[in-house]
């Protein structure tokens, strides 16, 4: 028997080769390579892109009829300039708010910074809408800080805020501690021994270096606080910003300041990011001299200080919030018999199991699907593979769908696939693929990027096919940065509610049935409960994720 | 087999010419040398051998195939980068074995020709270590060791030596010349340091914004200049502008701005009052006699030899090399006037650059 099992093996890994050698041979010829290239870009077109615009655009009349309704149309240019408002005041705050963290994660070096740096991602594995239920208790309607006199606020303006720093903050900091770690503390000594003091030095020496880094945050938190819709809406009260008001007019029956709202949104985010990127560049910041109050900033008071503070919004602000829902249920958990029903067969607890299988399913899919797509996506942008300006074109409009409020988004994609009468299964899948694909593309751009062309250059004039060039040095040298992206991926997938709620209304992820019982009045218990679960199986794929991360970071360095 | 032709190739990046029109012939089992400043297309040019830059227009031939448009791998022609682009993931064996695995080698032979290359380049104890644990000199061996492996026969060096200090370059070199010559391999190494390429080169191409500026042995190049450029560039030369005011036969006379007047052999045609730059070789100019009146300035001691500084009337400053057995210490004291003599037979004298001197020197 072995012997044959053997066999079998050996016959098995032949075929693999023979596999790989022909695949090798494919790659030889340009005319794969363009295929390769032009599949991709018709997926990002027919897949990504135009359905996502699509929808709305197939509506623009109804934007038009909007302006001869003076009062939706003044409450709609009200909703955008909120989102403007909240959108650049978040990303403001992000960063200010960031920076001291991110610093003391990458410059001092103690073992509880470990636990702190791992902490920042929490929250990034709470189902958006889970994270607004949990801002919503935490700073209103069941407020722990009751015993101190404080009343809760009423949601509205502060608590939208609140939430969306909240969510924004990881990406903030994980994009800067990355960057900070790039920038080799050498520069720093040197600014020091030729006599700065460190508040000098980071103002005239770090923060530039920084400045990349610093309008790559300001980019992704501002689209991410301009596109959330699901968790603004649980904690808006009586604010309204874009995505609230589309999701209150659909709800309502109304399309049309869906279309204007959307498209108006995405017109204004395009300019300002773009703005930013290229304005971003060129802001130079002046060194004349160094100030006196500068070495006073760097005096261990103000520095303890500074970094209290930091810890202390981190803590109240993100990491509360974020673990709010189950902390303010545990109790009710303990004495009720809520964990021990979990995996007994029960029409309540099968279905939640079944929205997570869903769930899982959706996010692998959409991982898969879209790193197969965006892979030969990246290269062409990297390599400027198709001619620079049509590169950069790809790149900027790669990053389209992560602006479009994810109701609009949703509701887009629904117009668009609803007439073909697919099921509500793939809908949710494109709708997932439409969210996921620009972070996958961002992610495998950057390790791309991080690949000297000289490896891919010497390989090939070594005698290597592209193919074999890319299994054996471009896929070894980046795997744990593709792999992280595909994490991300992942958890974005499953954390996806807004857009997943417009498009489907049988197919339930487990952030969808999450939130129907946390808008139950009887089902609170079982809210928190599952949130828990999800929790629970979401930091397993965090440390997965951290493990990997640093891995990737000491095999690039 | 692996002659290289280049049949007027061109290409643009952009505004940038990076080659304009190059026609080039590197023969069999040549030593090449293509020396240029930063920026006149010499690492564009050995790309667009390897494969790695596809040129606008014109035609590559290797061992008489024609290879433009053809994949990289396909040419049997192995590019060394200049910080080597060792792969980092991979031992210093499964670097070499990589060319091997690509080019189908059963594994036996892969690894004998492993051990072989590793033996050329001395590396043998370091077969399991990785490119991170090694230093610049060994990393420079190992990729070496990567080409020579894969048993292509064409050799491209992109500044194979910058990267290494000064002593372990000279040891280098050496070992790189050895091995060409052992193996019979063409190479074409590129350069700017031009005593790294006057000391390997068969062949000696001077480039210069895209343009071949002059093509010989390293002897004809620094012996017969074509041009101010290339005096410049191979050697070291002080360059006079003047007017033609006299020629007889193959005799010219130049005068300079200060009204000195010297005679130079050239076999090009001048007329009179035509302008001209005549450079000459700061080893050529004789200290002790001769018609010229300098006063010493600056005193270099340089080893070997060393560099004084004249000034002539008018403030020409002339640099002049002596060698250490000529020179003695107590004789060249600052502040003392020198009969000096600049050998008509070798001053190299040019027609004037329409764009003046300086432009044509320096600019790239």
């Amino acid at each position: 028997m072995p012997a044959v099992a053997a066999g079998k093996t050996r016959q098995f890994r032949k075929t693999v080769r023979r596999l790989i050698t022909r695949l090798d041979e494919l790659s030889e010829r340009k005319t794969v390579a363009y295929s390769l290239y032009f599949a991709s870009i018709t997926f990002f077109l027919g897949i990504i892109l135009l359905p996502s615009l699509l929808g709305i655009l197939l509506k623009l009349d109804a934007a038009m009829s909007i302006v001869s309704d003076p009062e939706l149309l003044q409450r709609s240019v009200s909703a955008v300039l909120s989102s403007i408002i909240m959108a650049g005041l978040v990303s403001a705050l992000d960063v200010a708010a960031g920076l001291p963290l991110a610093w003391i994660i990458t410059r001092k070096k103690c073992w509880w910074m470990n636990i702190v740096d791992s902490l920042v991602d929490f929250p990034l594995i709470v189902p958006t809408v889970i994270l607004g239920y949990s801002t919503l208790i935490l700073w209103c309607e069941e407020t722990p800080f009751a015993a101190l006199g404080f009343q809760g606020f009423s949601p509205g303006f502060l608590t939208v805020l609140l939430l969306h720093f909240s969510f924004s903050y990881p990406v903030v900091v994980r994009v800067l501690v990355g960057k900070l770690m790039e920038i080799e503390a050498t520069y720093e000594v040197a600014a020091r021994t030729l006599g700065a003091c460190p508040f000098t030095t980071a103002r005239t020496i770090t923060i530039p270096m920084l400045k990349s880094g610093i309008i790559t945050s300001l980019i992704l938190s501002f689209a991410r606080s301009l596109s959330e819709t699901g968790a603004t809406i649980m904690v808006a009260g009586s604010f309204e910003n874009g995505p609230v008001l589309i999701k209150r007019s659909i709800d309502a029956g109304l399309v049309s300041p869906m279309v204007f709202v959307s498209l108006v949104l995405i017109v204004f985010s395009i300019l300002i990011l773009a703005g930013l990127k290229l304005l971003g560049l060129r802001v130079r910041i002046p060194f004349r001299r160094a100030y006196r109050v500068e070495a006073a900033l760097s005096s261990r008071p103000v520095t303890r200080v500074r970094d209290l503070s930091a810890l202390i919004i981190f803590l109240f602000l993100v990491l509360l919030p974020a673990s709010y829902m189950v902390l303010a249920r545990i109790q009710l958990m303990l004495f009720s018999s809520v964990l021990g029903e979990v995996f007994l067969p029960g029409a309540v607890w099968s279905s939640y199991w079944a929205s997570v299988w869903n769930s899982y399913v959706i996010g692998l899919l959409a991982t898969l699907i879209n790193t197969l797509f965006s892979l030969p996506m990246a290269t062409i942008i990297v390599r400027r593979k198709l001619g620079n300006w049509f590169s950069r074109l790809l790149e900027s409009l790669s990053n389209i769908s992560i602006i479009i409020p994810s109701v609009a988004l949703g509701v887009s994609l629904s117009l668009f696939w609803g007439s073909t009468g697919v099921s509500d299964f793939i809908l949710v899948l494109l709708a997932h693929l439409c969210i996921t694909y620009p972070y996958m593309v961002a992610t495998m751009v950057s390790a791309l990027e991080d690949i000297p062309v000289e490896l891919e250059e010497a390989g090939r004039t070594l005698g290597g096919t592209p193919f074999a060039v890319f299994r054996s040095i471009v896929l070894p040298v980046a795997k744990y940065s593709f792999l992280s992206g595909a994490i991300l991926t992942f958890t974005r997938s499953v954390n996806e509610t807004g857009a997943t709620l417009a498009v489907s209304k049988t197919f339930k992820t487990v952030s969808v049935l999450l939130v129907e019982w946390v808008k139950s009045p009887v089902m609170r218990v079982e809210a928190g409960a599952g949130t828990m679960i999800l929790m629970f199986f979401s930091i397993i794929i965090l440390i997965v994720f951290r493990y990997l991360y640093t891995r990737g970071g000491g095999a690039v360095a | 087999m692996p002659k290289v032709v280049l049949e007027s190739v061109s290409k643009r990046f952009g505004r940038i010419t990076a080659l304009d029109n190059t026609s080039l012939t590197f023969e069999e089992g040549d030593y090449s040398c293509i020396l240029g400043p930063t920026g006149s297309g010499k690492t564009t040019l050995l790309k667009v051998i390897a494969g790695l830059v596809e040129p606008d227009s014109g035609d590559v031939y290797i061992g008489g195939r024609r290879v433009t448009g053809t994949p990289p791998e396909t040419r049997n022609a192995v590019y060394m980068h200049q910080n080597y682009a060792l792969f980092p993931h991979l031992t210093v064996s499964q670097n070499i074995v990589f060319g091997l695995t690509a080019r189908g080698f059963d594994e036996e032979e892969a690894r004998r020709r492993v051990l072989e290359a590793l033996e050329i380049v001395k590396l043998g104890k370091w077969a399991d270590a990785y490119p991170s644990e090694l230093s610049g000199g060994m990393q420079q061996r190992v990729a070496l060791a990567r080409c020579l492996a894969t048993g292509a026969r064409l050799l491209l060096l992109d500044e194979p030596l910058g990267a290494l200090d000064a002593r372990l370059r000279l040891e280098v070199r050496g070992e790189l010349a050895r091995i060409a010559e052992e193996l019979n391999l063409t190479v074409i190494h590129v350069t700017h340091d031009q005593s790294e390429a006057m000391s390997l080169a068969d062949r000696l191409i001077l480039m210069r914004s895209g343009k071949i500026v002059q093509t010989g042995s390293p002897r004809e190049v620094y012996f017969k200049p074509n041009s101010v450029f290339s005096a410049y560039f191979v050697g070291e030369s002080v360059f006079l502008e003047g007017v033609v005011n006299k020629i007889d036969g193959q005799l010219v006379s130049l005068q300079l701005r200060n009204g000195l007047v010297f005679e130079a052999l050239s076999n090009d045609s001048f007329s009179v009052g035509e302008l001209a730059v005549a450079a000459v070789r700061c080893e050529d100019i004789a200290v002790g006699e001769g018609p010229l009146t300098g006063l010493l300035k600056e005193v270099n001691f340089l080893g070997s030899f060393s560099k004084l500084v004249f000034e002539l009337p008018g403030g020409l400053k002339i640099p002049v090399n002596i060698p250490l057995s000529r020179f003695i210490e107590e004789e060249f004291r600052i502040g003392i006037s020198f009969k000096l003599s600049i050998p008509k037979e070798r001053v190299y004298l040019f027609k004037h650059p329409p764009m003046g001197l300086v432009r044509e020197i320096e600019a790239v």
